[in-house]
């Protein structure tokens, strides 16, 4: 025999479905005759459905952008890996003669000013209440490349990482070949 | 980047994913189901994962992109705060990728990040928020609850509010929950996980899961009784008596 406490005891599973059919017809036996047994069910039944289908604690969308941001820095320099392969080597070698041909134009020692950031940050970091340069050295950590904004540009930086390092988040000046966005490094001091 | 989380592992070098040979990379493909590896939207996290692991760091963001909500609303849901929630997704996805090769498989990958984002939560409750940790870690001692509201709804209560206002009142609801119980109703009615899921991400068993998720819509309904109860004397005579009381 069926009693409220014990409704109160197995209702959640009751509404699980996650009784025997046992104690299912007996539940059901008791709420045909129990007022505020059957009160209670229904009305848990109709919280349990409101919760669901609910938006509760929704991500906003400028949370969800930033995040986005933040990890997928690194992404977009690796897209178009999946390309069928005869197709990349001919873009490839497309793009290595335009390359080469703007290398030899374009490379030359520049000396520049400027904050040490990363690629996948570049001149706005993505995370707040924490350093530029704590910022920096995680993306790094992650995979990104140290990176120099200077005149509102993002130059790649190659070589000298570990003095790189030090100067991450700090304004410095910066010598090196110049090639397109990329920058290798002779040589960086405070800027 | 600070640590914050119980999870850290000071002194450790960031644990970096394995390069892939050529052979491993297409093994990994082949085991996808569907189209080419950039298409793998739709695959399950842990082949993702094993992506991840194998160099194609890139995958990352797909994993970041399919579980941010439901880290946020948990996150949220504990901490009440949307700009330490912000921070805390952002460090739990951080320490997520940091620590991608600690992951054993032996849960899912959702099981794994969601305690990462609950762990994360709890520190920056302890170390910013302590004096609301203590009274909110508290877990409530056994009890004989008893049901007082027990007057019928209205058969659509939504209706009555709109639904931005009932998810307010729902937040506020979940909010007054002790964290235990919030817990688990978080994971079970918000994000409908299985009860044997909830259980495995907040390290309980499944009965005492079960008793917590009991304790916690009891809890909600005494909450959300008063604002969804079917009026006593019918709207014709609330009107009645609002006009008699201004005349």
């Amino acid at each position: 025999m069926i009693r409220c406490e014990d409704v109160l005891r197995e209702i959640s599973d009751y509404l699980d479905r996650e009784v025997s059919a046992e104690l299912r017809r007996q539940i059901e036996e008791h709420l045909n005759g129990c007022e505020n047994c059957r009160v209670l069910v229904n009305t848990t039944r109709k919280t349990i459905s409101l919760v669901g289908a609910s938006t509760v604690f929704e991500i906003p969308a400028d949370v969800s952008e930033r995040l986005m941001k933040r990890f997928s820095g690194q992404a977009a320099s690796r897209a178009g890996r999946s390309t069928p392969i005869r197709l990349t080597l001919l873009a490839g070698l497309a793009a290595m003669l335009v390359v080469t041909s703007s290398i030899l134009y374009l490379q030359r020692e520049r000396t520049l000013e400027g904050t040490i950031s990363d690629t996948s940050c570049g001149a706005e970091h993505g995370m707040r209440n924490i350093s530029a340069a704590e910022c920096t050295l995680k993306c790094v950590e992650m995979g990104a490349k140290y990176a120099l904004v200077s005149g509102g540009e993002v130059y790649e930086l190659d070589g000298m990482t570990d003095e790189l390092k030090a100067f991450a988040g700090q304004k410095v000046r910066l010598s090196g070949d110049v090639s397109g966005k990329t920058i290798r490094v002779d040589s960086v001091s405070a800027g | 980047l600070r640590e914050r989380s119980n999870l850290s592992v000071e002194g450790q070098l960031p644990v970096k994913p394995a390069t892939a040979t050529a052979k491993e990379r297409q093994q990994g493909r082949r085991n996808l189901s569907f189209g080419p590896a950039r298409d793998v939207v739709a695959g399950d996290d842990e082949t993702l994962v094993r992506l991840v692991r194998l160099g194609e760091k890139e995958r990352f963001t797909e994993l970041v992109q399919r579980h941010q909500r439901i880290v946020f609303r948990i996150v949220q849901g504990i901490l009440n705060s949307p700009a330490d929630s912000e921070e805390v997704l952002q460090e739990c996805f951080l320490k997520a990728y940091a620590h991608l090769g600690e992951f054993r498989g032996e849960a899912k990958f959702r099981t794994w990040l969601i305690r990462i984002a609950i762990n994360e939560a709890k520190m920056r409750l302890r170390k910013h928020r302590p004096d609301l940790d203590s009274i909110d870690g508290n877990e409530p001692e056994e009890e004989r609850f008893v049901p007082r509201e027990l007057r019928d709804w209205d058969p659509t209560p939504e209706e009555r509010l709109g639904s931005l206002e009932t998810s307010r009142l729902l937040e506020r609801a979940i909010q007054a929950l002790p964290r235990g119980y919030r817990e688990v109703l978080l994971l079970r009615d918000v994000q409908q996980l299985s009860t044997e899921e909830a259980a495995a991400t907040l390290e309980i068993s499944v009965s005492a899961a079960k008793t917590r998720l009991r304790r916690a819509r009891l809890m909600m309904r005494e909450y959300l009784a008063p604002h969804f109860q079917k009026r006593r004397h019918g709207r014709l005579f609330d009107w009645f008596a609002g006009r008699r009381r201004t005349s």
